[in-house]
């Protein structure tokens, strides 16, 4: 096998073309994979950052405002739910020096808003932390005082809405854009005593599980809602950016498909090096079988050849496809503008099930070609072969 | 079963419209030592290649040891040609890619043989050619005659029950002719091996005392 190896490879043609083949066929598969691992990038990051905001869902009273009771933890807990904490979240706008921003300014007890959503907070300290970018845009530093803007709650007559001065505390990351730039966090007592509405909140979000599958995850939200009645309504943290991760998803299979031509070239040239080895490697091929080498031994032998090439092919695609990702994931703000895409940056993610289908998509082709080849080598006759092969 | 080594029966080939072999029957004894002359396109090589399994009989048997080559499947009849049957042909078949000793070691390879032991013989055999200087050499730096006996070494490095020659001295001067000729009918009967040589050249031919003739696809006598 090894001798029938070394003759097949023997010579520099054969090598540089082989190695032209691995080249190919390997940067071909990476860049599907580099594809694929940004779509899956994208949707992970998104998650990721749609949990940070409202953890794994959340749930609004049908009345707007409402003080969670014991009837709701209890039921909450009967699902499994790992934490939960209630949010105080209502429009405001952000002024400061003269400029103005619409945000939604959002109430919240520091310490449970971080085990429900992991985001990492900053202290409030009686004041204001402020979106990424919403910072930026107001050029907002620590200690800075920004007015926020809002209404004074549905307990009051009042239409006019107050004013009120807030240090900021820090600024903070979501992950995705949208966020950074409108999200501001204040204390939730404080927001409910200027707001004049002790002890209720809005919004009530949930964690679960790290481990809940978003299908698992369905299913409670279901069984939740038969516990708590019509008087709620619960929504899974990706039901902001529902049909955006549905498109995605779409996306993704497209893209896949229309990057198979990609394989495709890569396989054609990996056809022409099996046809090259069968023309140029024939002598050697048509001796082997005249001094006793039976067909399945030379299939077998072309077989490790062709398993050997992909098998360089796939490993040297997973390198490049790891630096495509290096690249994206430290290079990508310069290429994702915020104000365009959703989220800030990407961490292309790669999945194996990706990996395999992506790898052995490629190896079935190259074994439909070189069956067809080895068919064309049985077909003729030994004697004939070598006659021709040898004159 | 037959108690012959090799018994041809009725034996017919066609290649196109040309009739190779028609209808040829014959029996070859073991360790016998045999020549088959005729003119070009008289059969012989036909002959010799459906013996050697390296083609297939349209009509007719070819039997060795009672095993039907016909009905052979092809993996079974290229296990034949590696382990029963050694060949030396006209052209040397040797690989411009391996040097010689490789060249000689490939039946060996090809058949898993202990390789070790076919080194042994094949240092032996080389001595016995005069040869032994020239393994680690390639064939293109090989005169024909070194080259035919390189190609001799390598049809007995498995001691083959049958050996098959095609014009083995078709290439060469009288003197390599002579030697060749010795050296095949020492090493055949030192082996026990049956020995078939097709040759047109008469003075080779009488150096066996079983020829055959063919015409026309047909044995003459």
């Amino acid at each position: 096998m090894i001798n029938l190896l070394k003759i097949l490879l023997s010579g520099r043609a054969s090598i540089k073309f082989a190695l032209g083949v691995v080249l190919g066929l390997a940067f071909s598969m990476a860049v599907i994979l580099a594809t694929i691992g940004l779509m899956d990038g994208f949707e992970g990051t998104m998650r990721q950052g749609l949990r940070k905001t409202i953890g794994d869902f959340s749930i609004y009273s049908r009345d707007g405002f409402f003080t969670p009771d014991q009837k709701l933890a209890d039921a909450l807990a009967t699902v499994g739910a790992e934490a939960h904490t209630g949010l105080l979240q209502l429009e405001a706008f952000a002024l400061k020096d003269g400029k103005g921003k619409g945000i939604l300014l959002r109430g919240v007890e520091t310490s449970d808003f971080q085990s429900v959503t992991s985001l990492n907070l900053p202290q409030l300290n009686q004041g204001v932390v402020l979106g990424r970018v919403l910072a930026q845009s107001l050029n907002a530093k620590e200690s800075d005082q920004v007015v926020l803007s809002f209404a004074q709650g549905n307990s009051s007559l009042s239409a006019l809405p107050t004013l009120t001065p807030f240090r900021v505390s820090g600024e903070v990351g979501h992950g995705i854009y949208q966020k950074d730039e409108r999200f501001a966090y204040a204390d939730l007592s404080f927001l409910q005593k200027s707001l004049g509405l002790e002890n209720v909140v809005n919004s009530v979000i949930v964690k679960m599980n790290p481990h809940t599958t978003v299908e698992q995850l369905s299913t409670t939200i279901e069984e939740l809602r038969l516990m708590i009645g019509a008087d709620y309504t619960i929504k899974p943290y990706w039901s902001e950016f529902k049909t955006l991760l549905q498109a995605v998803k779409a996306e993704k299979v497209m893209i896949g498909l229309v990057l198979q031509v990609i394989v495709v070239i890569a396989i054609i040239n990996a056809a022409a090096f099996i046809i090259f080895l069968s023309e140029s490697r024939s002598q050697e091929l048509f001796l082997f079988k005249a001094l006793g080498m039976s067909q399945n031994s030379l299939a077998s032998g072309m077989k490790v050849l062709v398993t050997l090439l992909w098998l360089v092919s796939s490993l040297l695609a997973l390198v490049f496809e790891r630096f495509f990702s290096f690249l994206i994931a430290n290079y990508g703000p310069s290429f994702l503008p915020g104000d365009i895409y959703y989220v800030s940056s990407i961490d292309p993610v790669l999945k194996l099930q990706d990996f395999l289908m992506v790898s052995f998509g490629a190896l079935i082709w190259i074994a439909l070609i070189l069956s067809f080849s080895m068919r064309q080598i049985k077909r003729s006759p030994v004697l004939q072969g070598l006659r021709k092969e040898f004159s | 079963m037959s108690s012959h080594h090799i018994e041809i029966q009725s034996a017919s080939k066609h290649y196109g419209k040309v009739k190779a072999l028609n209808g040829a029957s014959l029996i070859f004894e073991k360790g016998g030592q045999y020549a088959l002359t005729g003119a070009s396109g008289s059969g012989k090589s036909t002959l010799l290649y459906l013996v050697g399994g390296l083609d297939r009989a349209d009509e007719g048997q070819v039997l060795v040891d009672g095993r039907n080559l016909n009905s052979l499947s092809d993996d079974d009849l290229a296990r034949y040609r590696g382990t029963d049957v050694g060949f030396v042909f006209q052209f040397h078949f040797l690989l411009n890619s391996l040097n010689c000793r490789d060249n000689i070691l490939l039946p060996s390879k090809i058949s898993a043989k202990n390789t070790k032991d076919v080194e042994a013989r094949v240092e032996e055999l080389s001595k016995q050619l005069g040869v032994s200087n020239l393994l680690d050499k390639f064939p293109y730096q090989l005169s024909g005659g070194e080259q035919q006996r390189i190609n001799i070494i390598r049809a007995l490095s498995l001691q083959p029950k049958l050996l098959l020659c095609d014009e083995p001295t078709g290439n060469l001067d009288s003197n390599n002719t002579e030697i060749v000729v010795n050296l095949l009918m020492k090493l055949a009967h030192e082996q026990q091996t049956t020995l078939i040589v097709v040759t047109h050249d008469r003075n080779v031919a009488s150096r066996f005392n079983k020829q055959i003739e063919m015409r026309d696809g047909q044995i003459v006598h």
